[in-house]
C-alpha cells in the first residue's frame, strides 16, 4: 500500500519557488522616457534632458483653442487620424473609445486626436464625428489646424508617421500609433492603436503613470 | 456513470458548435443546401474579416453612431439593400455626402456575385441574425436593380 506524503519542507520550497516566479514576472512600476535625451554639463554633474512635446496651438470640435496648457498636470493619449479614413481609423477610434470609457470619470486623463486632413476635417466635421461617438469635448479633443504644424507635431514631437499619399486608402498615410504623454510633456510609451492587446498594456501603463508625481 | 456524463457533455458541446445551430432557416435546409450554406459561412467570414471588420468590428457591433451595428440590424432583412451597399458603398464621393456622417462606407466593385452572396450569408446568419442562404443568382438580380433603392 502506497502512502502519499507531503513533507513540510517540500511544500515550503514550492511556495518559495512560486513567489520567486511571481517576483521575476512582476510588472514594472515605472515607465521609460522615450525619444532622444540631451545631456548637459552642470557644476553638480551631468543632467539628462528628456525629449518633450513642443508648443502647439490647435482648434477642437467646440472651436476652442487647445494648447499645451490644456494638458498641464494631466496625462494624455495622443493619436493622428482623419474622419473620412476608410482603413484603420475606425479600429483605432474604437480602441480609443475603450480608453475613454475606462477613464471617463478621471479628470487627470485626457485624449488628443489630431486630424491629418485639416482641409476637409474642419470644426463642424470634427463636431459631427465626436457627436456620433457620444464623447465629451472636455475629455477627448479632436483638433484641426495648420497642416504643416500638425505634420510637424506628428513627426518631431510624437514620432508618429503622418503624411499625404495619393496611393494610400483615403489619400493619407499614418501609423495608428497611440502615444502616452506624462504631466511634464514627456513620451512614456508608444502603442499600436489597432491592436486590443497593446491598448490593454497602454491602459495598465496609464495607471502606473498616474501614480507618478 | 462518469463516462456517461462526460460523453453527454461532449455531445452537447459538439452540438453547440455546429455552424448555424439555433438557426431556423438553416434547420429547413436539405443536405446539399446545408453543405453550400456551411461553405458560404466559412468563405463569408473570411471576406468579412478582409473587407468589413475594420469598421463594423469583429462581432458586427459597429462603433456607436459612427459605424452602424449589424447585430440584429433591421436592414439585415433586406439583403437586396445590403448587396447594393456592399457593391457601391454609401457614397461615391466624400465631397457630396448623402448624410452628414463624415465616414462613408466604401464600395467594393471588385467583389463577384458569389463573394457578395457568401458575405451576405455570413452577416445575415451571425450575431443573432437568422436569414438563411443567399444565392449568387439573387445577388445578380438585386444588383441590376440598385438604382431603384435610392
Amino acid at each position: 500500500m502506497f502512502k502519499i506524503v507531503f513533507p513540510t519542507h517540500l511544500i515550503l520550497l514550492s511556495l518559495l519557488a512560486v513567489s520567486l516566479v511571481n517576483c521575476t514576472t512582476h510588472e514594472p512600476n515605472t515607465l521609460p522616457f522615450l525619444g532622444r535625451h540631451k545631456y548637459t554639463q552642470t557644476p553638480s554633474g551631468i543632467d539628462t534632458v528628456y525629449h518633450s512635446i513642443s508648443e502647439f496651438a490647435f482648434t477642437d470640435q467646440d472651436s476652442s483653442k487647445i494648447t499645451n496648457a490644456n494638458f498641464d498636470g494631466k496625462i494624455y493619449v495622443a493619436d493622428f487620424f482623419f474622419t473620412t479614413c476608410p482603413s484603420i481609423c475606425p479600429i483605432t477610434t474604437a480602441q480609443m473609445l475603450r480608453i475613454y470609457t475606462r477613464f471617463k470619470n478621471d479628470t487627470n486623463v485626457l485624449i488628443l486626436s489630431h486630424t491629418i486632413d485639416p482641409e476637409y476635417d474642419q470644426v463642424p466635421v470634427l463636431k459631427e464625428y465626436a457627436d456620433r461617438l457620444d464623447v465629451s469635448s472636455d475629455k477627448w479633443h479632436f483638433v484641426t489646424g495648420n497642416k504643416d504644424s500638425i505634420y510637424n507635431m506628428a513627426q518631431n514631437s510624437y514620432y508618429a508617421r503622418a503624411g499625404e499619399d495619393p496611393g494610400a486608402p483615403g489619400g493619407f498615410v499614418h501609423s495608428g500609433a497611440f502615444a502616452l504623454i506624462d504631466r511634464h510633456r514627456h513620451i512614456r510609451g508608444i502603442y499600436d492603436g489597432t491592436k486590443p492587446k497593446e491598448v490593454d498594456k497602454l491602459m495598465k501603463d496609464m495607471v502606473i503613470l498616474m501614480k507618478e508625481k | 456513470m462518469r463516462f456517461f456524463f462526460c460523453s453527454l457533455a461532449i455531445i452537447g458541446l459538439v452540438m453547440n458548435c455546429t455552424p448555424g445551430s439555433g438557426n431556423k432557416a438553416y434547420e429547413k435546409l436539405d443536405h446539399t443546401t446545408q453543405i453550400i450554406f456551411d461553405k458560404y459561412m466559412i468563405q463569408g467570414k473570411e471576406l468579412y474579416q478582409q473587407h468589413c471588420t475594420n469598421c463594423h468590428q469583429s462581432f458586427g457591433e459597429g462603433v456607436r453612431r459612427l459605424v452602424p451595428s449589424l447585430v440584429q440590424n433591421i436592414s439585415i432583412d433586406q439583403p437586396a439593400v445590403m448587396a447594393c451597399l456592399i457593391k457601391t458603398g454609401t457614397s461615391t464621393s466624400r465631397r457630396a455626402p448623402r448624410d452628414n456622417n463624415p465616414l462613408k462606407m466604401p464600395g467594393n466593385q471588385k467583389l463577384t456575385y458569389l463573394e457578395i452572396a457568401e458575405l451576405i450569408t455570413y452577416i445575415s446568419n451571425s450575431w443573432g441574425n437568422e436569414y438563411g442562404l443567399i444565392q449568387p443568382t439573387s445577388v445578380e438580380k438585386w444588383l441590376n436593380n440598385c438604382s431603384g433603392l435610392d
